[in-house]
């Protein structure tokens, strides 16, 4: 006769050894599933500070490009923010803002300068957007009397959104593809601007020797030769322009330079 | 006392060669009558041959069955494996001499030549892989002279493709290749083993899946499928007789003494 208890602890056994299989691939796949979603998370956290951090740095760069103008704007964009902030802290503290006061505006002055100041430290994501944006125009505006042909404000909206070495490079490259006059007169002026004064006399020359019409770029090509202690050659030059221009703007640098106003 | 009809299902698939409990299936009855065609034809040698398990013997023991009142036909399900034993088999059996010496093949020969019978004798060998390579060409040699027919059967064997064999090869006139059952085959034969048993309600139990589950186990091995089936109602039997049959189904068999039954004859390695 069969020992059947024997025989049915076989089979449990049996059982257990075929079903294990299928149990630890559930094990695994339960747990590569938890670790897929527990890496997507952590490396979705991260971007989330990279981006405020981003939102940081872009206030820390401005103080070097900030102007009079400029703040003038900040100041405008803050005014506009004031109600969301308000809404706020109308969570917070709403009692206070129900009740009227006479010293109204005061406080609102009085806030909104102390914001202004807060903001300046701790600009939200708009915020930078807007004063980024408005930094942008106020360049352009810069440079714009500075262009004179058609052609010229094309290339001044593409190339003036940076003031870097490498915007300079990228600028050159360009110049190198297409010759373009207006090119070489920007990245003269920038080199000018820079200190660089030899490669600013260099482009102002390229600039000539394409476009000899171009008085922008006379002048700052004597206003280079100036710079690099060449002073005759920088009258002379002017002299012979003016022959052939009759440009004012040239002669009341010739003037300042003979006067020795312009060094 | 009655016997269960658990027991009764149980004694069914006793691994015996009985050409009674013989099933006759489609696929195998073709082969069946081709063989027994065969044997009336003029050939020195018929090969049957297949896997263990395949129901070779069973075939060769329904010939013998079938045919033995016809023709002058000799069984041998134990092989004489024993030269000299052979052919004094072979004589006392054939041509009814007795001999107490030694008799070596010569002397068979010479017999054989002397002794000419009216209908050429037929020797059937069953397991002709025992036998040694020399009695086997002997064996060959002696299917030559045309005065004994021989039917063997062998297992085919992956290692040695035995109808490769040159021995083989040059005077086998016909082989027959018995393999292993289909599932609705195991089906059939299970339940026309039980119902030749009067086992109606038992064979009514082997559902397709109950079934299918065997062939997965047996490969569809006849000897295997008894083997474990002969367990299974061993296992119903022990649970009757432990009093625990109430909690039994008594509609299909359940996988576990399915499962059961393979682990104790060994088709489940746990």
């Amino acid at each position: 006769m069969l020992n059947i208890h024997e025989l049915e602890k076989r089979w449990k056994v049996y059982k257990i050894k075929s079903f294990l299989p299928y149990v630890i691939i559930a094990i695994s796949l339960i747990i590569i599933t938890c670790a897929v979603y527990i890496f997507y998370n952590t490396s979705t956290t991260p971007t989330t500070d990279q981006k405020i951090s981003d939102v940081q740095s872009i206030p820390a760069k401005e103080p070097i490009i900030t102007k009079a103008p400029v703040v003038i704007k900040e100041a405008v964009i803050i005014k506009k923010e004031i109600p969301i902030q308000k809404v706020e802290k109308k969570n917070t503290t709403t009692p206070k803002v129900l009740e009227p006061s006479l010293g109204f505006m005061q406080n609102m002055h009085y806030e909104v300068s102390q914001k202004a100041e807060v903001v300046k430290k701790k600009v939200p994501k708009e915020h930078t957007k807007r004063i980024k944006k408005e930094q942008t125009t106020e360049v352009i505006e810069d440079v714009e009397p500075v262009v004179t042909t058609p052609k010229e404000k094309k290339v001044a909206i593409t190339i003036e959104r940076k003031e870097t070495q490498n915007d300079i490079f990228e600028i050159i490259s360009r110049f190198k593809k297409n010759n373009n006059p207006a090119l070489s007169l920007f990245v003269a002026k920038k080199y000018y601007e820079l200190g660089n004064y030899e490669q600013a006399y260099n482009y102002a020359l390229i600039t000539n020797q394409i476009n000899s019409n171009i008085e922008a770029s006379w002048i700052i090509f004597a206003k280079a030769l100036v710079k690099l202690h060449k002073r005759d050659k920088a009258i002379y030059t002017l002299q012979e322009y003016i022959k052939v221009s009759h440009s004012s703007n040239a002669e009341i640098l010739l003037n300042e330079i003979k006067a020795g106003k312009f060094k | 006392m009655q016997e269960s009809i658990f027991a009764n299902s149980k004694n069914v698939f006793l691994d015996t060669v009985n050409s009674k409990d013989y099933i006759q299936l489609d696929r195998i009855s073709p082969i069946y009558n081709s063989l027994k065609d065969s044997i009336t034809k003029p050939l020195k040698m018929i090969l049957l041959f297949g896997k263990p398990g395949t129901g070779k013997s069973m075939f060769l023991a329904k010939l013998y069955h079938d045919l033995s009142d016809e023709h002058n036909m000799y069984l041998y399900q134990t092989p004489i494996v024993d030269e000299n034993e052979f052919y004094k088999t072979l004589a006392q059996d054939i041509f009814d001499i007795k001999y107490n010496d030694k008799l070596n093949f010569t002397q068979f020969m010479k017999i054989v030549k002397d002794r000419a019978v009216e209908k050429t004798p037929i020797v059937l060998l069953d397991e002709a892989q025992l036998y040694s390579e020399p009695l086997m060409e002997k064996i060959r040699l002696l299917s030559d002279t045309r005065s004994i027919k021989f039917v063997i059967t062998l297992h085919k064997t992956e290692e040695e493709d035995l109808i490769a064999k040159e021995h083989f090869k040059t005077r086998i006139w016909e082989t027959f290749e018995l393999e292993n059952a289909s599932s609705t085959e195991l089906k059939i034969y299970i339940q026309k083993k039980l119902m030749k048993a009067n086992c109606f309600d038992v064979a009514n139990m082997f559902t397709p899946k109950t079934v299918n589950k065997i062939y997965k186990l047996t490969n569809g091995n006849y000897r295997d499928a008894n083997k474990l089936l002969y367990t299974l109602f061993d296992i119903y039997v022990t649970y009757e007789n432990n009093s625990r049959f109430y909690s039994l189904n008594t509609t299909k068999i359940p996988n576990k003494f399915v499962e059961m039954a393979a682990i104790h004859t060994g088709l489940i390695n746990a």
